[in-house]
């Protein structure tokens, strides 16, 4: 049996027992699992956004849509605090989006904060 | 009701979006969607390198307390009332390369590490482990909430795509 999973069974219920160290603390593997379950996340729709069908359908790269879509923007000469200002407002509005999704708003505000950090 | 002159720009594919025609509020917001996607690729692709790096950087962080928390472990010796740890020569030649700040001690032609410094050095150690462990769990939460913005993004440009086809199979229609 792993040492992680080892319970005391004397009571009737079952207890956590800490194995016993000679080796201080060290924090928690759940941090790096965690990350880890994020990055493979992230590859598996960083690999589906390369593949959707949009670009296909568009004719392009996703790099090359940017760059289309960075020129229009210029072309459009649009004042650029007026820009400034709607982009930021709709960012706001994507983020209360996803962190809706997330229930993040609920959770400690430390991470809450973390999340707005972006 | 917003309205900019507006330049015939040489993009096929934004041009075929429709979103190109008289700058209304809407076909504003729709550009701005579409540009923010670029901006959480870019995001994401820095963010995902950093949690990586993070995690580089906990995992050598982790092996490094291990390996001095291993001198613990040894049996102590009296160094004019502070307790100290026998080193062998290579652990003597490791530590000192690695850990100057260590300082270790000279006594009887031997080398010893004291145990007050030794657990502080570790206490540190741990501490900027503590410190990279927080950092790993803001940017994880970073990183989701930006992939669900990229997408959010996209299905913006996959309903624009969407609305841009049905029109052409009205107009089909239409002639039919």
């Amino acid at each position: 049996m792993n040492q992680q999973t080892k319970f005391l069974t004397s009571s009737k219920k079952l207890r956590w027992v800490k194995p016993k160290e000679n080796i201080p603390d060290l924090l928690p593997d759940s941090v790096d699992q965690k990350a880890m379950e994020v990055l493979a996340f992230y590859e598996k729709d960083e690999k589906e956004f390369q593949n959707h069908w949009v670009w296909k359908e568009m004719g392009c790269s996703p790099e090359t849509f940017f760059k289309q879509v960075e020129n229009y923007v210029e072309s459009l000469n649009i004042p650029k605090l007026q820009w400034a200002e709607a982009y930021q407002k709709a960012k706001q509005v994507s983020r209360i989006r996803a962190l809706e999704k997330h229930k993040l708003t609920n959770t400690h505000p430390f991470k809450l904060m973390g999340a707005l950090r972006v | 009701m917003l309205s900019y002159q507006l330049n015939i720009h040489d993009s096929p594919s934004i041009r075929a979006l429709k979103i190109s025609e008289g700058v209304s509020e809407t076909s504003l917001e729709q550009t701005i969607g579409l540009s923010l996607i670029s901006e959480y690729n870019t995001q994401l692709l820095n963010m995902s390198r950093g949690l990586q790096q993070n995690l580089d950087q906990k995992r050598n962080a982790q092996t490094e307390i291990k390996y001095l928390a291993s001198f613990i472990l040894k049996e102590p010796t009296d160094l004019n009332g502070t307790q100290g740890f026998l080193l062998t020569p290579e652990e003597a030649t490791n530590l000192q390369n690695k850990y100057p700040q260590l300082n270790l001690t000279q006594k009887d032609g031997q080398t010893y590490i004291e145990k007050p410094r030794l657990e502080a050095f570790i206490e540190s150690k741990k501490q900027d482990l503590a410190a990279l462990n927080t950092d790993s769990e803001m940017a994880s939460l970073q990183i989701q909430t930006v992939v669900d913005q990229r997408k959010q993004a996209i299905t913006l440009l996959s309903n624009l795509i969407a609305s841009r086809d049905e029109t052409i199979m009205n107009i089909v229609r239409n002639i039919k």
